[in-house]
């Protein structure tokens, strides 16, 4: 079905060549639609959940990792013996303060997501771009590679490499990049095809400039827009793959404090400390919803004819 | 004709390499020996239970030998539970199919409505709520979702059972915790893509020409804005075999998924082959028919 995709992102050389609409861009007006209503909101979100995953270590009361099990289970709002600070959330079976796991938690999801994104991103658009870029042979055994892993059931291959390479960070951060790079690649190389027969790159051309050079300072500029709409989408969605993969085990191993995980240790103490699972899912709710309201501004700003398809 | 050639050359190799992939990675990453031999066992004893099963030979070597049983119909016996894996297959499929399209009947035929009602009437209350919804369903871990509605209709209320497979009851809280992602899913798509067709020309003469608005609405956008959205469909409905799997666990639901899962970790190689090939292969057939759809759908696709 990819193949349908890329030829829709053919179409696009067609139109009339609207030549100076890539150079003249809008910067200012992009801030003041984001933040508009409930965008100024997800922003806030989102901004208070990236500072509180960088800044976990100074923020947090407890140690992440550490608890007394003497003071295991304590409702929300309970004191502890050896801090001033309360359990403001309360404590897990390990007595670990869940306020502090939930903060080191934001950390964990961010930096999977940034890192697989950045990992899928990269060589997705370094991908997309030179098969664009160069045409014929390349381009064609590039896009067939593409399309193949487009057409995997993506979700059982991550699950199923997961369970087979064992649960750590970097194993999640490199399936999901090795899973997530065809997309980037696609959009890249659709984008790369109108823009090469731009007359500002041909002139470049002309001038003798280097092909790395035009690709990356001429072409990968103007790729970036619609690159950064699928980011978006795909930081949320790393982060709902990540935990799914930390509740079933098969993610983020325990001690850490992945959302996903906690809310797996929480589910079967539902009855007696619905806090422990009940603060990591909305954490991960108000993340992803933060994240997904974001995507659908810049959608509308920065992607406005539908290029974006994910 | 051609295209629909390369389509399926395509959906071979992708069988292919799926399958390269998990068979290589799952004998590099750990044995099913582990699982199956007392940890007392002697190395001896290792030997001979590897020779048996064939696990050592070269795995290049093995695998050609699976693909060659393969191609006959034959998918081998699991090592672990000593059944043919394909009446173990079988005997869950009918189930998780089940679930996936009563969610996909249940998702889809709410979500295309209420996506095609916000689209015509853009801005309006039922566009904002439908919008929030889908975002909501968008935004929520399936697990969670199933989570919350196990404590709300099992738990506190007791009207539905927790988990289990057994009588029809079992299926209400996994299915409407998967129809949840597709309702949002189909919503989202539907409006998006029914907007851009309501802003085509041939919309408005239709409305110029004075066509009750209904029947634009319904008749002539809805029928191009359908295409991205059945596109989408195929695919989501194969990803529902897959994406059940988080759903099975939270419901402990034995299901197609559960088993893929659990052949991977006890590494019982027949049987997740077996696994990942027939779910590739309803994936890619999936996507291989909704081709063949849009193909007659959209003749512009047949050009490329």
């Amino acid at each position: 079905m990819s193949v349908e995709r890329s030829s829709s992102g053919d179409s696009n050389t067609a139109e009339p060549g609207s030549t100076s609409g890539v150079a003249v861009r809008r910067r200012k007006p992009i801030f003041s639609q984001l933040f508009r209503g409930t965008g100024a909101l997800a922003v806030l979100i989102v901004g208070i959940v990236t500072l509180a995953g960088i800044f976990a270590p100074l923020l947090a009361p407890f140690e992440p990792e550490f608890g007394l099990l003497r003071e295991s289970l304590l409702p929300p709002g309970s004191g502890a013996q050896d801090s001033s600070f309360p359990y403001l959330f309360g404590t897990d079976r390990f007595g670990r303060d869940v306020l502090s796991r939930v903060l080191h938690g934001s950390r964990v999801s961010l930096a999977v997501a940034a890192m697989s994104v950045a990992v899928a991103g990269t060589i997705g658009t370094a991908i997309g771009i030179v098969a664009g870029y160069y045409g014929g042979l390349v381009d064609a055994l590039l896009m067939r590679l593409a399309d193949l892993v487009l057409s995997m059931p993506i979700i059982l291959l991550a699950l199923v490499l997961a369970v087979l390479v064992g649960p750590s960070f970097f194993n999640v951060v490199l399936i999901l990049g090795v899973v997530l790079w065809a997309e980037y690649a696609r959009q890249a190389r659709a984008e790369t095809l109108a823009i090469r027969e731009r007359e500002y790159v041909l002139l470049a051309r002309v001038a003798g400039i280097r092909k790395a050079a035009i690709m990356f300072r001429h072409i990968l500029p103007n790729v970036l827009d619609t690159l950064l709409v699928l980011a978006t989408l795909q930081v949320a969605r790393v982060i709902i793959i990540e935990a799914s993969l930390s509740f079933l085990g098969v993610g983020i191993p325990p001690p850490a404090p992945a959302w996903g995980l906690m809310v797996s240790e929480g589910r079967g103490l539902l009855k007696t400390a619905w806090w422990i699972a009940l603060f990591p899912g909305l954490a991960i709710t108000i993340t992803i919803l933060g994240i997904n309201i974001i995507a659908d501004r810049l959608k509308d700003i920065l992607d406005p004819h539908g290029k974006v398809t994910a | 004709m051609a295209f629909l050639l390369r389509r399926a050359l395509q959906a071979i190799a992708t069988v292919l390499l799926m399958s390269l992939i998990v068979f290589v990675l799952s004998r590099v990453t750990g044995s099913p020996l582990d699982f199956i031999l007392s940890p007392l066992a002697t190395e001896e004893e290792f030997a001979r239970e590897a020779a048996r099963l064939g696990l050592d030979r070269p795995i290049l070597v093995q695998y050609f030998t699976f693909l060659g049983q393969v191609v006959q119909g034959d998918f081998g016996t699991s090592i672990y539970y000593k059944e043919p894996v394909i009446s173990m297959i079988f005997s869950r499929l009918g189930s998780t199919v089940f679930l996936a399209s009563t969610a996909f009947i249940l998702g889809a035929g709410l979500g295309l409505p209420f996506g095609v009602a916000a689209a015509s009437r853009r801005r309006s209350k039922v566009d904002t709520g439908a919008r929030t919804i889908a975002l909501l369903g968008q935004s929520v871990p399936t697990f969670l979702v199933g989570i919350v509605l196990i404590e709300i209709f099992a738990v506190r209320l007791a009207w539905l059972p927790t988990g289990g497979r057994d009588e029809l009851a079992t299926f209400v809280l996994p299915g409407v915790t998967l129809a949840a992602y597709v309702f949002a899913a189909i919503l989202r798509l539907t409006r998006s893509s029914m907007i851009e067709v309501l802003s085509s020309d041939y919309i408005t003469l239709a409305m110029i020409k004075g066509t009750p608005r209904w029947r634009v609405v319904w008749h002539h956008a809805l029928r191009n804005a359908l295409i991205p959205v059945l596109t989408f469909s195929g695919l989501l409905l194969a990803q529902l075999l897959v994406g059940a799997i988080v759903v099975e666990t939270v419901f402990a639901w034995p299901g197609l998924g559960r088993l893929a899962f659990l052949s991977a970790a006890q590494r019982d190689y027949p049987l997740l082959q077996a696994i990942v090939v027939f779910i590739t292969v309803v994936f890619v057939t999936m996507s291989f028919i909704v081709d063949m759809l849009l193909t007659f759908l959209d003749p512009r696709v047949r050009v490329s």
